[in-house]
């Protein structure tokens, strides 16, 4: 249970929680050194960010916050979320980040961030703790979010959690759809917000999140809405990178299927619910993990990553039924790569590299803009 | 999490009587491959005609499908094995720029509307009109009225309670009314039936469409939606245009059991010596 703080304060926090101050699991072996590993990271971005990015202001430096008085600690835990100040935007310890630095967050990303940290560092990174709380919107009832509340997958099947589940799926949705009437609800957010909820996100940094994602530059701008052009092509785009980086895959589905993007009426799928389907949670938790460090271009690797397990499997496939059976099911050929290998695949020094224009990674660090 | 149908209008069972009643045929034929997509309203029951008519399982929180989900499975008409790939699309009005993906070089549609939601039946209109619009001038068009659990107790009506059961429908349907009403909003009123099977059979017959009423949640009129599509597709044709393309689509056995899940499943192994036309 951990308060949503602003800038300095959360980077303390999080380094408290790396200490294992505040952190309520129980630490394993293997957790330890990952929490290790982060803390030292950001320790060392810490110094570098107070000297470069705090010349001169008033502003208490980020390490005397974190040197200093202890104050905050003595905080009950489950403290009642903090209303997010106006953001009087602090330097991030992230903002100091060189290549070398950039490089080594992506590496520790890839293999996975700690459960007790992710909640910190996805909001950080993505930029959800910029965002001021939304308000409480009115919005008339929305009958795409009320058909899919009760039946979106994840929640009918935990018995007892029904209720609380589908009140937080659904204020996150709402959320969403007063705070973004141009894009409003589109199926796919349910799962990902569902996924935030089962990383630990409360429904207010669920929808915080889901903002930022969609409309904050994690994303491109206008994925999910009307009438889906950078969704069409951004499947054109992956095409590109399969001819190019899976050419005996490219060449033989190319045999098979027909069509300009064969891929597509399987991989639209892929974004729309960002892996929630296709991928066993260990894995899919790596590919936002990657999102969320390192922007939209983490979606297209895994694409990759997931095709070239399959590559084999697919250059079996000899008619299109085959192939697109197989792609509707690669959850089940997932199972048999671990989460390390295959986050190795997609995001590790081997991997193809991908860039992604327009992904709107410079406009994360921009101060959030209400749209209202 | 499924249940069975009610035992006398199953698919299941009828597909079993068809079988007692013709020998289950000794020479498999190669399968013909057809390809079919299925279109209308979001939360209309698309993939739950599907997964009924597949699995023969029905779930009463059917997850919303994203994109488009594929299944196959194999039907068997006279002395032909049908194969079909079928694609069950998302029905949220914003893909619809989607659509022209999975219905391209389709031979067979099945357009479908909640007969509980008028509105969902504009829709399904203008799937049609786009369809024969834009997509194979050849192509096979059933329009379905799903959720036929949810009528309040009428008359029989002909050819969509074709099975004869409709007499003994009050009873059953009093409790399934029940169930489906958790998928709605609180406060709502209970679902009751908006469309009448008249008015969407006259609409149909002067669109020259097949016209079915269906229950994915028992069973009813579903395995007919396949077989009356099948009846209608010119086989020889399509055969035909298929032995021009070899390589294309032309696949004698193909095995795309190997993971399951897809359409080939324990359950599709168990169903296919009783597969056939249950008419």
């Amino acid at each position: 249970m951990f308060c949503r703080q602003a800038g300095p304060a959360s980077a303390h926090d999080m380094l408290c929680r790396l200490a294992g101050t505040r952190c309520s699991s129980p630490p394993t072996p293997q957790h330890t050194d990952a929490r290790e590993e982060w803390g030292q990271f950001v320790v060392a971005c810490l110094q570098d960010s107070d000297r470069r990015l705090v010349p001169d202001s008033e502003s208490k430096s980020m390490s005397e916050t974190l040197h200093g008085h202890n104050a905050s600690l003595a905080e009950p835990a489950g403290a009642a979320v903090v209303p997010q100040p106006q953001p009087q935007q602090q330097p991030h310890w992230f903002d100091a980040l060189d290549g070398r630095g950039h490089t080594r967050l992506h590496e520790l990303a890839a293999r996975g961030i700690p459960a007790g940290l992710r909640r910190q560092v996805w909001m950080e990174c993505a930029g959800a703790l910029d965002m001021p709380a939304s308000a409480v919107a009115c919005i008339p009832p929305q009958e795409d979010i009320e058909l899919d509340l009760p039946r979106t997958s994840g929640i009918h099947e935990l018995p007892g959690r029904h209720d609380a589940d589908v009140a937080k799926l659904r204020h996150v949705l709402y959320g969403y759809a007063a705070a973004s009437p141009d894009t409003g609800y589109c199926q796919g957010m349910n799962k990902i917000a569902l996924g935030l909820l089962a990383a630990g996100l409360d429904a207010g940094d669920a929808l915080a999140m889901l903002r930022v994602m969609l409309d904050g530059g994690v994303l491109p701008a206008g994925l999910f809405r009307p009438p889906m052009a950078r969704l069409h092509a951004d499947q054109l785009m992956l095409e590109e990178l399969v001819a190019r980086w899976l050419p005996r895959l490219a060449e033989h589905l190319h045999a098979t299927l027909a069509g300009a993007a064969p891929l597509a009426p399987v991989t639209v799928s892929w974004f729309l619910a960002l892996f929630v389907d296709c991928l066993p949670e260990p894995h899919r938790l790596r590919v936002w993990d990657m999102l969320f460090v390192s922007g939209y271009a983490a979606v297209f690797q895994a694409c990759l990553g997931i095709l070239a397990t399959c590559e084999d499997a697919l250059l079996r496939c000899a008619t299109p039924a085959a192939v697109y059976t197989l792609l509707q099911n690669v959850h089940g050929i997932m199972t048999h790569c671990s989460p390390d290998e295959f986050a190795d695949r997609a995001f590790g020094p081997a991997a193809p590299p991908v860039t992604v224009a327009a992904a709107g990674e410079h406009q994360r660090r921009q101060p959030w803009a209400p749209d209202h | 999490m499924s249940q069975a149908g009610s035992a006398h209008n199953s698919p299941a069972d009828a597909l079993g009587r068809a079988a007692a009643e013709s020998p289950v045929a000794a020479a498999p034929a190669k399968p013909i491959q057809i390809k079919m997509v299925l279109l209308g309203e979001s939360a209309v029951g698309k993939s739950s005609l599907v997964l009924r008519f597949v699995n023969d399982e029905f779930k009463d929180y059917k997850e919303p499908t994203i994109g488009a989900a594929f299944l196959t499975q194999k039907v068997r008409l006279d002395d032909s094995v049908l194969k079909l790939d079928i694609w069950d699309t998302a029905g949220q009005e914003r893909f619809h720029s989607l659509a022209p993906m999975y219905y391209r070089n389709a031979q067979a549609a099945v357009v479908v509307y909640d007969i509980t939601r008028a509105a969902s039946l504009d829709k399904a209109k203008s799937w049609v009109k786009e369809l024969q619009r834009q997509a194979n001038t050849a192509m096979v068009i059933a329009l379905v009225g799903n959720k036929l659990d949810l009528a309040a107790p009428a008359p029989a009506e002909g050819e969509a309670a074709a099975a004869g059961e409709a007499e003994e429908e009050p009873a059953e349907s009093e409790t399934e009314r029940a169930d489906s009403e958790a998928e709605l909003a609180e406060g709502e009123a209970p679902p009751h039936r908006e469309v009448q099977a008249e008015t969407a059979r006259a609409y149909a017959e002067e669109q020259g469409l097949l016209f079915l009423e269906t229950s994915a949640k028992t069973g009813e009129g579903v395995v007919e939606i396949f077989t009356e599509v099948a009846k209608k597709l010119d086989l020889a044709q399509i055969a035909g245009a298929r032995a021009a393309r070899p390589g294309q689509l032309n696949s004698g056995s193909v095995n795309v059991g190997v993971l399951g899940d897809g359409g080939f499943g324990a359950a599709d192994a168990a169903r296919t010596n009783t597969e056939g036309c249950a008419c």
